[in-house]
Formats: structure tokens, C-alpha cells, sequence
């Protein structure tokens, strides 16, 4: 085995990221294009308290914990972002907030819980279990298979929704699926990258694929090979240099990004010399 | 009997974490009102996480923190808006790129400077009960700057926030005046993170105006309300702090989701009752003109 | 110039009036809708044929893009509609996304789904008939282009490829000449008048009046509820007119309209916001 990997939780924390690295991939792409970047880090903020409260009694566990607060808060949002009289998302910032302060007044009263702040935000290499490793794939097989059965509608309701409602592509039915999928994907990526950071993998690769491809079957296979390599890369500097992993690989995609968009701005000055400017 | 309504104020500590956090729910209550109105609760959300990292250069760098913070926002918004100006990215798009890598260089920055890892907590979660006289009196220089700029300018700063097209068309310097709104917004983040912190800054900066949009009709009433509110739930959320045993950040922002989820529930049930509802409930409230010009338009 | 007939209620549309009046294809009787009491159509009826191309025409706010939408069930209405067949709809094009990507045969295949059914992978036919529709609208050369690249005409011209790739029996186009360059909108128009040939029902919800009275059959003028339906002779006068447009007409030398539209009301906006 490889330097880095030469121990066994950088083995399960590897074997966990590359599987979440699919969905996050597959997914990332529609939340790129469909301006899901808010619900997605909103999906990850409203967990805290839930993990909080699942480290604090364990026979609901963290996972559980993180399930029913990302299916509350989902239901929620929902409810009220459909009252035109608060608007634009000013609720949801809201509704953030006090899910961090609850989980915060949890950690001091009710669930005084032995695991660090830091690893329940921003992940920890340590704390990726077997189960945890067993729902990364289950999430990887949901997210294929669902992605099989609904691209054309997913397609056509992004492009054009006015269009794909009459053609028969029943965008909301689709869009609710796509919800819940992107809700699981968070929380079984909780425990590699945390509840602050796990947008990060869902938006960063998927918007540097787009950087770089014009069409959406090469951007989804992009999106999924950015988000292989920034999450391994980002692995083996939460390990090299003793920070949390969800940190190493936000600020990885960061750069990975700064780098394409480096590159495709070269390129198209490039080209536009070439064309006669 | 009036004992418990002394008690916190009889504790200096007390009594500067009291005035330190009202006049930040005043500061953040008032300028939230203008980034409620433009739409901006992501852009708040991811600026109030991504100055960390300016915070913690700053201080590696020697440097006031409120310098390194104030830089970040200002990078934050400006990459924003380049991403967002690509016809391939949105604005949403932008934010979801720029909170995580930023935010997260910034906590890996902490992780890797001894001297600043011990205070997670506190960057995350504010620590208003360690307030200083320097925090207190850059609280009040901040509320002074920004009272003196919504003295002067902010007919022409609610006239943007409403309605940028028109303002334009009469004339006004909308990206001068964006410019001032932006400064004003990171001066109050920065001001803010000592009492909140990060994390728990969107609540006081979104929530007292969402809770006021819903009981005002104009603007400035609207704006004097969300002050108010941002006032009240910072000393009752001290108050909690102090007789509770949770951190003082984390009760205010407790206290005023407790009050938006009251008065939105009070409207409606009120709204289900009489005439008022109806009037109400109209697409947008009205903003008040206060000057003659806008009387041509409706 | 003749007295206009009274609009509404006239139900054996087509013009002809004789034992082989050709069958209705798109029809609406007392349709109405509302949004949260607000009324934006209000009693409409009228009979379309197949073969024919009909403007709807009106002041912003009429309800044109509304009546669309109720033909296609899109939004909740009293009355009844009918549509006899399948209908291919070419929405506005400011509402079509320019950030996704895909390229103008993409769009253009996208367009077979409603045909094959939406967990069917078009094949190797389904790709060469949306190349031979991107030909008929003359973008060809374009086919791999990314959809966001594209002018403004040549997006209205891929758009209706993928109205064509469905197949449909009827077409609704909103605004499909608007905002377009010269060139495309001629394309369009040509392509409008091979389906009318096919014996396709069109219809169109344009700004142009005298576009719509130079290109069409016969006109709906709509505000709200029907105004004036019928040949571009009977319905552009300026009493008919003055009625929909709720303001001054003045008829100028060649039979230009002048419509001076006054104080306009804007259905929602109040205050500021």
C-alpha cells in the first residue's frame, strides 16, 4: 500500500471516498445547473444538531440523528419558501443559524459528547466506520441508478421547464427525487468532510467539469473524476498535515477550480488571437 | 423580586457583553434589512463564513483582524460577481464554490497555527462574554459610521435596494453607493463576529428583518423594527446565557428564530381572521417615497 | 372599411362555411382563468381548423401566453379546451436556460422524447431526423455549436427544430419572431407555412400587428377575453382595436395603425419591490 494509505482508517476513509465521489459527482453536475448550491450547504448546516443529538444518545447515532434533521429541515424550507412574503432565502439563512445554535446549546446540556466540534463540522480521518463505508456505496448505486431512469427528464426540466412540463417530462416529480437523493448523498458524506464543507463536494468539482466541457455527459464524467482526485488528494493532506479532511478538500476543489478557470481563460484569449480578435 | 433583572448588569463582564451585543443586533438588524430586500441572505450567509480565513491571515500576518476580515468580504463578493457574470455559472453557483474553499482554507489555516486552534469555538461561535473595551468601542464607531451613512445616504441606498433600474435612470452612482452598502455590511460582519461568529452570524443579520418584514409596511419603519427586535434578542438572549449556562451567541440567535417563528405564526393566524390579511397579502409591501420625484412612478 | 362583427361566440371557424367545413382541431369554450383572484382570461372561445395559422395578438398582460398555457393544461381553468392530437410547444425564449450545456442538436434531439417516451434512448434515426431538421432551419453548420453560443434567432430556430422533432398535429409558439434578426424570422415563417401546408394547426402569440396581419390566416385579438377574431381586415380596425388596446387608434395613410397606449396598468407590481 501506498505511503499514505499504509494505515487502515486512510484505507477506510479512501475506500469511503472514492465511493462518494460518484454520487457527489453525478449529482453535483444538477446542482450546478440547477442553483442548488444554497440547499445543498443549507441540507449540510441542518445536520449538526441532528449528529449532535445522535452522538449524545446512541442508540439513535449520529446517522439517524443526521436523517430525520435533513428530512425536518427539507419539509420545512419547503413549506416556507413557497411564501412569497419572506423572501429569497432570507428564512433558510435563519433557519441555519438556529440549527447551529441548537446543535452548539446540545453539545453543552443535553449531549455533552466526547467527539471534538471540528470533526462533526469539518469530518475527521478517524471517524469513518464500516457501516459509514456501506452507505457511501449504497448512495453511489442510488445515485447511478436514479440518474439512468431520470436523466432525459432531469435534461430537459433544467433546459427548458417550460417546455419539458407540456412534453410530458414531469419536472416536479423529478425535481422532488432529486431533493431527497441530494439530501442522502450529504448525510452519508457527513462523516468524511462535515456538516460546513460537505457543499463543497456536491458544487466544486461539478462547476470546474463545466469550466472545461460544453456538453453534459462529458461534464458528468468530468465532475466525477475532479471530485476522485480532490477528494484523494485532499485525503492524504488531512493526513500529511494534521487538518481536518473536509477542509483539505474544499480548499483543494478551490484551487482546482481557480486553476481550470486559469486555463480555459488562456484558452479562449488564445483562440480569439488565433480567430483575428 | 427584581433581582433576577439585575443580577447579570451587577457583573462588568455582563455589562459589556450587553452593550457589546446590542448595539450589534442593532447594527446587524438595521443593514440586514438592506440585504434582505436585494436578495442577498446567500451572499450574507457565505460572507459571514468566508472571513474566517481573513481573520486568520490577518493574524498571522500581524495584522487587525478587522482588516483581514474586511478584505475577505470584499474579495467574496468581487469573485462572486466575476463567477456569476459567466452566462455558464449562477450567482448560486458562485456562492457554492466560494463559502467552501474559502471557509475551508481558513479552517485548515487554523488547524496549522497553533496559536490560533484553541479558539474554533470562538471564531465559530462568538465568545460576547469575553468582549473587550477595544471590541466595544470598534461596536460603536461601527454603529456611528453607520448611522452617519443612513443619515446621509439612505434614501439613495433603500432607492437601489428597491428599484436599481430607476435609480440609475435618475442618476444616481448605483455602484458607488453598492460599494458604500458592501463596506457598511463587512464593517458590521467583522464588528459581529466577536459577539456571534461566523456561524451564527446570518441569524442576527437575517432574522430580525425577515421577523420585521412581516409586521412593517415601508421601509425605514421596517428598518427601526429590525433594529429593535436585534436589540431586544441580544439582551434576552444574555439573559438566557447567564441564567441557562449556553453560550451567548448561540441564545441570541435562539431568541430571535423563538420571535420570527411567533410573529409569522401570529400574522397568519391574524391575516386568517380580518381584512388586514387581505390587504397584506399582496406580492411586495410598499416602500414609502420620501421624496416628490418617485411620485411618477408606482 | 366594413363594420367589424361582433367577436366572440363564433364556433364554425375556418371560414368555410359549407358541408365540408374541415373539423376542429384546437377549440376553447368559455375558458377562464384566474390567478389568486386576479383574472387574466375571462369567457374565451374560438375554433381552429388544421391548416391554418392564427396570431394571437394583444396589449402586455392580455393573457396570451396564459391562453397557451391552458391549451396545453398547464394551469387551472373553467371551461373547456380541446386539442385533437399532439401539441409541440416552443415557450418563450427568454425562459430557456443558456448555461446548460448542450449543443443545438442536442436541443433538437431532446425534442423526441415525447415521441419515444422518456426512458428510451434515441437511436441512430432519431439523430439523423434532428440533423435534417436543423438543415430545414438552416443550421447545420451550427449542429455541434453549444446551445448558449448561439444568437438570438438561431436559438428561435433550434427551438422550433425541436417543436418539429415531436411530431405534433398542433404548434403553439409564444412569441417566436420577437426580438429576432430579419434572416431567422423569414426562416421561421417559411417553416410555419410548410406545417400549415402539412395541414398542421398553428398558433401564435405575437407583438407585431402588422406581421401577424401580413403572415396569418386570421387573428385572435385578446385582451383578456376575446376582442376580435377573424381576417386581418375584420379585426384591425381601429374600433376593435381601440377596445383591446384600450386606447387612441389612428388609421394613417396605407392603413397603418397608430396606437397611443396612454397610461399603461401593470397587472402586479405595487410600490417598489
Amino acid at each position: 500500500m501506498l505511503a499514505p494509505f499504509d494505515v487502515s482508517y486512510m484505507q477506510s476513509a479512501l475506500l469511503a471516498g472514492l465511493l462518494i465521489s460518484v454520487p457527489c459527482g453525478l449529482l453535483g453536475v444538477w446542482v450546478v445547473l440547477r442553483g442548488l448550491a444554497f440547499f445543498s450547504h443549507a441540507v449540510g448546516v441542518a445536520t449538526f444538531p441532528g449528529v449532535v443529538l445522535g452522538l449524545g444518545f446512541p442508540a439513535v447515532g449520529p446517522f439517524a440523528g443526521s436523517l430525520i434533521a435533513a428530512g425536518a429541515f427539507g419539509v420545512a424550507v419547503s413549506s416556507v419558501e413557497t411564501d412569497h412574503r419572506v423572501r429569497g432565502g432570507a428564512v433558510t439563512g435563519l433557519a441555519l443559524a438556529a440549527a447551529m445554535a441548537i446543535g452548539a446549546v446540545l453539545l453543552t446540556t443535553v449531549a455533552k459528547v466526547s467527539a471534538p466540534v471540528e470533526s462533526v463540522l469539518f469530518g475527521s480521518l478517524l471517524g469513518i466506520s464500516g457501516l459509514d463505508i456501506a452507505r457511501c456505496a449504497v448512495a453511489a448505486v442510488l445515485a447511478i441508478g436514479a440518474l439512468a431512469l431520470l436523466w432525459p427528464r432531469l435534461a430537459a426540466s433544467a433546459f427548458d421547464r417550460a417546455w419539458a412540463a407540456p412534453a410530458g417530462a414531469c419536472p416536479a416529480r423529478t425535481d422532488a427525487l432529486l431533493l431527497i437523493l441530494l439530501g442522502f448523498t450529504v448525510v452519508t458524506a457527513l462523516p468524511a468532510v462535515g456538516s460546513l464543507l460537505v457543499s463543497g463536494l456536491l458544487v466544486i468539482p461539478a462547476a470546474t467539469a463545466r469550466l472545461l466541457c460544453d456538453r453534459i455527459g462529458a461534464m458528468t464524467a468530468c465532475a466525477v473524476a475532479l471530485c476522485t482526485a480532490e477528494v484523494v488528494i485532499g485525503l492524504v493532506l488531512a493526513r500529511e498535515l494534521n487538518v481536518a479532511p473536509g477542509a483539505s478538500i474544499a480548499t483543494v476543489g478551490g484551487l482546482g477550480f481557480a486553476l481550470a478557470a486559469a486555463v480555459a481563460a488562456v484558452r479562449s484569449a488564445c483562440s480569439r488571437r488565433a480567430a483575428g480578435a | 423580586m427584581l433581582d433576577w433583572l439585575t443580577d447579570p448588569w451587577t457583573s462588568a463582564l455582563m455589562r459589556r457583553a450587553f452593550f457589546e451585543a446590542m448595539l450589534v443586533g442593532a447594527l446587524c438588524g438595521a443593514l440586514g434589512c438592506f440585504v434582505l430586500v436585494r436578495g442577498l441572505a446567500f451572499l450574507g450567509e457565505s460572507v459571514a463564513h468566508t472571513v474566517v480565513l481573513g481573520v486568520v491571515l490577518a493574524f498571522l500576518a500581524g495584522v487587525p483582524i478587522a482588516a483581514g476580515a474586511a478584505v475577505l468580504a470584499v474579495v467574496t463578493v468581487g469573485l462572486t460577481t466575476a463567477i456569476g457574470n459567466d452566462r455558464r455559472f449562477s450567482a448560486d453557483t458562485a456562492m457554492g464554490i466560494l463559502l467552501p474553499s474559502l471557509f475551508g482554507a481558513g479552517v485548515a489555516l487554523i488547524a496549522l497555527s497553533e496559536g490560533y486552534r484553541s479558539n474554533l469555538d470562538d471564531v465559530l461561535f462568538g465568545s460576547v462574554l469575553a468582549a473587550t473595551e477595544i471590541d466595544l468601542a470598534l461596536a460603536l464607531l461601527a454603529g456611528a459610521l453607520t448611522a452617519v451613512m443612513l443619515v446621509l445616504a439612505g434614501k439613495e441606498l433603500a432607492l437601489v435596494a428597491f428599484d436599481r433600474a430607476m435609480a440609475q435612470a435618475m442618476g444616481y452612482r448605483t455602484a458607488l453607493l453598492d460599494l458604500l452598502l458592501l463596506g457598511a455590511v463587512a464593517l458590521a460582519v467583522v464588528v459581529s463576529l466577536r459577539a456571534v461568529g461566523n456561524v451564527l452570524l446570518a441569524g442576527l443579520l437575517l432574522g430580525p428583518p425577515a421577523t420585521a418584514r412581516l409586521l412593517c409596511q415601508t421601509f425605514w419603519r421596517m428598518l427601526a423594527c429590525a433594529g429593535s427586535i436585534g436589540v431586544a434578542a441580544s439582551i434576552a438572549g444574555l439573559y438566557l446565557s447567564w441564567y441557562v449556562e449556553v453560550g451567548g451567541g448561540a441564545a441570541i440567535v435562539l431568541v430571535v428564530a423563538a420571535i420570527f417563528i411567533a410573529v409569522a405564526i401570529g400574522v397568519r393566524v391574524a391575516g386568517r381572521g380580518g381584512a388586514s390579511g387581505e390587504r397584506r397579502a399582496a406580492t411586495d409591501f410598499a416602500y414609502t417615497p420620501a421624496y416628490e420625484s418617485e411620485s411618477h412612478y408606482h | 372599411m366594413t363594420s367589424p362583427r361582433s367577436a366572440p361566440d363564433r364556433l364554425d371557424e375556418g371560414g368555410d362555411q359549407g358541408p365540408h367545413a374541415a373539423p376542429a382541431t384546437v377549440t376553447a369554450d368559455r375558458l377562464s382563468v384566474a390567478f389568486g383572484g386576479h383574472p387574466a382570461l375571462s369567457e374565451v372561445c374560438f375554433a381552429l381548423t388544421g391548416g391554418t395559422f392564427t396570431g394571437v395578438l394583444g396589449p402586455n398582460g392580455a393573457g396570451k401566453t396564459t391562453l397557451l398555457r391552458a391549451l396545453l393544461g398547464l394551469v387551472a381553468a373553467t371551461g373547456e379546451t380541446t386539442l385533437r392530437g399532439r401539441a409541440a410547444y416552443v415557450p418563450q425564449l427568454a425562459m430557456v436556460s443558456e448555461a446548460f450545456p448542450i449543443d443545438a442538436l442536442g436541443v433538437v434531439i431532446m425534442g423526441r422524447y415525447p415521441r419515444l417516451g422518456w426512458r428510451r434512448r434515441p437511436g441512430r434515426g432519431d439523430r439523423r431526423l434532428a440533423a435534417d431538421l436543423l438543415e430545414q432551419v438552416g443550421l447545420a453548420d451550427r449542429a455541434r455549436s453549444p446551445f448558449g453560443a448561439l444568437s438570438g434567432g438561431q436559438r428561435q430556430r433550434v427551438l422550433m427544430a425541436r417543436a418539429l422533432a415531436q411530431e405534433g398535429d398542433v404548434l403553439l409558439l409564444d412569441e417566436p419572431l420577437t426580438g429576432i434578426d430579419a434572416p431567422s424570422q423569414s426562416t421561421m415563417l417559411d417553416v410555419i407555412g410548410a406545417q400549415r401546408a402539412q395541414g398542421k394547426t398553428v398558433v401564435m402569440t405575437t407583438h407585431d400587428l402588422g406581421q401577424a396581419a401580413r403572415e396569418c390566416d386570421r387573428l385572435l385579438l385578446l385582451n383578456r377575453t376575446v376582442i376580435g377574431d377573424g381576417t386581418a381586415a375584420e379585426v384591425l380596425t381601429p374600433e376593435v382595436l381601440g377596445r383591446a388596446y384600450e386606447a387612441q387608434v389612428v388609421m394613417l395613410d396605407g392603413g397603418a395603425a397608430l396606437i397611443d397606449e396612454g397610461v399603461h396598468h401593470h397587472p402586479s407590481r405595487r410600490g417598489a419591490g
